[in-house]
């Protein structure tokens, strides 16, 4: 009996290369929570049916003595990251049949090693939402407490790792959607630099904000899967490599930006901030004035996007079709009837901001503001090594409760969306709970970093869950 | 923002929508627009030329086959809803 509760990507290496277990003895053991659970959380959209290939590759390379970081380890993948000749699809009616006819390079980075890609995992309809409430497949269910949401739009990725049904998920991150699922489901989740992790191969949502990045159990692995990911890609002319060589002293706290969240989430940041002290960490208290307009920027930037990426879902090319008489109506039909509300009221709000006599006062205005808030970032770093902040203002709530108040819940992404305009880096670690009626309830420390100091994340982020 | 102008904006987008969903859209838009206006009131002190140009280029590669002809084009088709004598199938539009 394999102890997946303590199980890290780490511990299943050792245990693997020293055959105390078979890959095929973990895949069963996580294959079993998943027919035991699935059914009632809704967290994978496909457990893929050929897995027999990807066990004996894995374990015929662990035999030879030549394992990888990630050989025989068993991952989820998000719905809209594409592995070549199964399902992508996006928890969208559109893309329901579609078959990807290439892999994205982060399979192909993870197929390289012989990892084992168990199944695709629920999402809100093209990554648009924050509670995996938006499939067109139904919500996912927190393995915590099933009446709550996992977060979003990587609810699934999120639950299937918190609820034992994956070691690791892959899941893609456009203003928050790696690292307030995985605060949700008490995980750990990384969204790395913007574009040095490859979006080939990722369903677009918003291409100027869009990252991939690993949901995991703690630090160390969430390390070890971005190592094995990154890089510059032929195949992304956004992507990039580097690296940054920082030893953090000080983590700067943007007090003047911590509003509006629930009390003992707030009591929870403060105490994780007394643990980083404790660890020789000095918290200074920094003013980022322009991040009261982040999320504001980000509801016009975002949507821009969507509506020019959505545009190539039209019932011609890929994906599902409704017929009509003329080729207008094909369009109208196919993209009015298999599109979900959500998805379709951001591209009729990306529509606006981008039409004449709009564009100034929207999208070139939320662009100027979005270069201010990169450089007040950008500028913050040079005093401080990290920046600190709640991963959500809230736990996870409810299934429902805030499904027909957009604003509110565009609200649960204050802390993260910011740090997808800037495109640095951030990752949720779990740092205590809190009590909801019956259930004990995660939250999560979201830490900052400088570009493609990723680094300094886990060095902080690694000595902070050791306690 | 009305019922009319979303209606129009549907028509732009591609998107036949019913009457019910026009009229929650209007409200729901209308409330994120309300949200979003605040950022006409952030103040720019820096010049806009040299926002409108930091960090962005454009990036090309150049002009040249990245793999053999054909090589794509079965899987391709496949993805297509409807396909006819190798190509994808579209409706009249003259």
């Amino acid at each position: 009996m394999i102890d997946l509760k303590n199980l890290t990507i780490k511990k299943a290496r050792i245990l693997l290369d020293k055959k105390e277990i078979s890959v095929k003895d973990l895949v069963d053991a996580y294959l079993k929570n998943i027919s035991e659970k699935n059914s009632d959380l809704n967290i994978y959209r496909e457990v893929y049916s050929d897995l027999e290939n990807q066990i004996d590759s894995a374990q015929k390379i662990i035999d030879s003595g030549k394992s990888a970081d990630l050989t025989g380890i068993p991952f989820s993948i998000k719905d809209n990251i594409l592995f070549k000749g199964k399902i992508a699809g996006a928890s969208s009616k559109i893309l329901e049949n579609y078959k990807a006819t290439y892999n994205s390079t982060v399979v192909e980075k993870m197929l390289e090693q012989n990892a084992v890609i168990l199944g695709r995992t629920n999402m809100d309809e093209f990554a648009m939402g924050g509670s995996t409430e938006n499939s067109a497949y139904g919500a996912t269910k927190n393995p915590i407490d099933p009446e709550r949401v996992p977060g979003g739009s990587s609810g699934g990725s999120a639950a299937s790792v918190s609820g034992e049904m994956a070691l690791a998920s892959l899941g893609s991150d456009t203003g928050g959607s790696i690292r307030q699922p995985a605060s949700f489901c008490g995980v750990v989740g990384l969204k790395p630099t913007y574009g040095s992790v490859s979006r080939h191969g990722l369903i677009a949502m918003a291409s100027s904000l869009d990252v991939i990045g690993p949901i995991t159990k703690n630090v160390e692995d969430a390390e070890i899967v971005f190592n094995v990911i990154k890089g510059k890609d032929k195949y992304d002319s956004t992507s990039i490599e580097g690296s940054c060589d920082r030893q953090v002293k000080k983590i700067g706290v943007p007090r003047n930006y911590l509003k509006g969240l629930d009390q003992d989430v707030l009591d929870n940041f403060e105490n994780s901030l007394k643990r980083l002290q404790d660890q020789g960490y000095e918290i200074q208290d920094v003013l980022l004035p322009n991040l009261d307009y982040s999320l504001a920027v980000y509801y016009v930037l975002m949507p821009a996007e969507v509506s020019s990426n959505m545009a190539r879902f039209d019932g011609i090319k890929y994906g599902s079709k409704i017929d009509g008489d003329k080729l207008l109506d094909v369009y109208l039909k196919t993209r009015g009837q298999l599109i979900g509300k959500e998805v379709k009221s951001r591209i009729i709000l990306g529509t606006y901001v981008l039409s004449a006599g709009y564009a100034d006062d929207y999208y070139k205005k939320a662009w100027k503001v979005r270069n201010l808030i990169k450089n007040e970032i950008r500028e913050i770093f040079e005093k401080v090594d990290l920046l600190a902040l709640p991963t959500s203002p809230v736990p996870a709530f409810k299934i429902g409760e805030k499904a027909n108040d957009p604003i509110q819940m565009y609200l649960a992404d204050i802390f993260t969306v910011f740090v997808n305009l800037a495109g640095v880096p951030a990752i949720s670690i779990p740092d205590g709970f809190v009590k909801r009626e019956n259930s004990e309830l995660p939250t999560g420390l979201e830490l900052i970093a400088p570009h493609l100091c990723e680094q300094a994340l886990f060095q902080v982020g690694k000595k902070f869950e050791r306690i | 923002m009305d019922t009319e102008l979303v209606t129009k904006l549907a028509g732009l987008a591609r998107l036949e929508l019913e009457q019910s969903e026009i009229e929650k859209m209007s409200h729901n838009i209308g409330a994120i627009l309300d949200y979003v206006d605040q950022v006409k009131n952030a103040v720019s002190e820096i010049n806009d030329l040299e926002l409108e140009s930091a960090d962005i280029r454009n990036v090309f590669r150049a002009d040249t086959d990245l793999n053999d002809s054909g090589l794509h084009t079965e899987n391709i088709l496949n993805s297509a809803p409807e396909i006819q004598d190798n190509q994808i199938k579209v409706k009249k539009i003259l």
